[in-house]
C-alpha cells in the first residue's frame, strides 16, 4: 500500500483500517480487557491518527509504528480516565511511571501471543510443549512420533519464525 | 557462510536459548561459537526472544485471534468525518471572526455602533417535522446556542441497533455534524449540538451506517 499521505480521504482511512484495525483492536483489548473499551480506543486512535496525519512522514518509519504509538497513548489515557488502577492513579507521577511500565509489558505480551498466533501449528505446538509446558525434548517428541532432533529442529525454527513475527509487530531486543 | 557444523548446531541453539540444553550439549556449543561469530549472533537473538516468552499469556493464544466488531470500520469512518466536519466549522469560525474584527474595527473609525438584538431563534425554538415512511417518526426543535445550534431530535421506528449520523448543512452548503445515535426500540429524545449558527442552517438530515439518508428536511433562510 502506499503511504503517503493515507488518511486524508475516506478511502485510505478505509484502507489504512483494514491493514491495521484489528491489530491495533486486539493490542487495546489486551491492554484494556473490555471489547466495547477496545473498540473506542480504536476509533480514537483513528481520530488522533487523522488530526496529525500531516505530521506522519513515511520516511522516519512505518505508518504500523506510528499507529501503534498513538494507540498507546489512548490505552493509557483511557486507562487513567477510568481508573482501572486506583492505587496507580492516587499519587501523581510515579505511578506514572508505574503505568508507563505496565503499558509496555502489556504491548511486549501482546507482541507476542500475536506472533505465536502467527507461527505454523508444528512450531506454536513446539513452543507450547517445550517452552510454556516444560516438557522433555524426547517426550513430546515421542508423542509426535518424531526423532528427539526433529523436535529440537522444530524448536529452533520456531524461535527464528517468532523473532521474524516479533520484528513485523514493532518488538525489538534493542534496550 | 553457515557451514555444515552449524547446521549441526541448529537444535542446540534452540535448547540453549530456552535453558533446555543438557550440559554436554551446552559445553560443545559454546566450544563452537567460541570460533563462530555467526552461530553467537544467532545465539544472542534466539535468547532475547526465548526472554520475552514468558510475558505471553497462552490462554489469550488458545482462543485464536479476537476480531473486532463489523461495524467498527464504519464507526472509525463516521468518527473521522465528525472530526472533518468539526475542523472545517473551526477553520470558517476563524475566517469569520477575523472578517468580524475587520468590520468592528471599521464601525469604531466612524464610530458607529449597531445592536442586534436576540440571538435569532424563535422564542421556543425552530420546530422541523420530517416527512417519513410508516413506522418512522421523527421531530426535532432546533435553538440557536453559543456553541452552534442545539438540536432536540425525537425519533422512533429507526432500525434498533443501527448507528446513525444527524447532519446540518450550511447555507455554503458544508455538512456539520451534530452528533450520532444507536437506533432503539423505544422513542429517542436525543439532545445533540451542531457548531453551525442557526441562521446559517439550510437543512437538517440524518444518514445511516452506509451513509444513506432516512430522514431529510430543508430549513427556510432566515426572513
Amino acid at each position: 500500500m502506499a503511504e503517503t499521505r493515507p488518511l486524508t480521504s475516506d478511502d485510505g482511512v478505509r484502507a489504512v483500517y483494514a491493514a491495521h484495525g484489528p491489530e491495533l483492536y486486539r493490542f487495546a483489548l489486551r491492554s484494556l480487557g473490555d471489547r466495547g473499551l477496545a473498540e473506542e480506543a480504536v476509533q480514537e486512535t483513528f481520530v488522533r491518527a487523522w488530526q496529525a496525519a500531516n505530521r506522519f512522514d513515511d520516511a522516519l518509519g512505518s505508518l504500523r509504528t506510528w499507529l501503534f504509538a498513538i494507540v498507546r497513548n489512548v490505552v493509557i489515557d483511557l486507562s487513567r480516565a477510568r481508573s482501572v488502577r486506583p492505587s496507580l492513579a492516587a499519587d501523581g507521577a510515579s505511578n506514572e511511571i508505574v503505568l508507563d511500565d505496565e503499558v509496555e509489558r502489556v504491548i511486549v505480551a501482546w507482541q507476542v501471543e500475536e506472533a505465536l498466533q502467527k507461527l505454523s501449528g508444528e512450531h506454536r505446538e513446539a513452543l507450547v510443549e517445550v517452552h510454556y509446558k516444560s516438557r522433555p525434548y524426547h517426550d513430546v517428541a515421542r508423542e509426535l512420533g518424531v526423532p528427539v532432533g526433529t523436535m529440537k529442529s522444530r524448536v529452533y525454527y520456531a524461535l527464528k519464525a517468532m523473532r521474524l513475527a516479533l520484528e513485523e509487530l514493532g518488538w525489538s531486543d534493542d534496550v | 557462510m553457515t557451514s555444515e557444523a552449524c547446521r549441526e548446531y541448529r537444535g542446540t541453539l534452540g535448547a540453549v536459548a530456552l535453558g533446555r540444553a543438557e550440559p554436554d550439549e551446552s559445553l560443545a556449543l559454546r566450544a563452537h561459537i567460541d570460533g563462530c561469530a555467526e552461530c553467537r549472533a544467532e545465539l544472542r537473538e534466539l535468547t532475547a526472544v526465548a526472554a520475552a516468552l514468558p510475558f505471553a499469556d497462552t490462554t489469550h493464544v488458545a482462543g485464536g485471534l479476537s476480531l473486532p466488531s463489523p461495524a467498527l470500520a464504519r464507526q472509525v469512518l463516521g468518527r473521522v468525518a465528525v472530526e472533518r466536519s468539526a475542523r472545517r466549522t473551526r477553520t470558517r469560525r476563524r475566517i469569520a471572526v477575523a472578517a468580524a474584527t475587520a468590520t468592528a474595527v471599521a464601525a469604531a473609525i466612524i464610530a458607529l455602533v449597531l445592536v442586534v438584538p436576540g440571538n435569532g431563534s424563535p422564542p421556543g425554538g425552530q420546530k422541523v417535522v420530517f416527512t417519513t415512511r410508516s413506522g418512522l417518526t421523527a421531530n426535532a426543535t432546533l435553538r440557536a446556542s453559543d456553541a452552534g445550534t442545539q438540536v432536540a431530535f425525537h425519533v422512533s421506528g429507526l432500525h434498533p441497533g443501527g448507528y446513525y449520523w444527524v447532519w446540518l448543512t450550511g447555507e455554503d452548503g458544508d455538512r456539520i455534524a451534530a452528533g450520532t445515535f444507536q437506533g432503539t426500540t423505544q422513542p429517542s429524545d436525543l439532545l445533540m449540538t451542531a457548531a453551525l449558527p442557526l441562521s446559517d442552517a439550510r437543512r437538517i438530515w440524518v444518514t445511516d451506517d452506509e451513509n444513506r439518508v432516512v430522514l431529510d428536511q430543508r430549513l427556510p433562510a432566515p426572513a
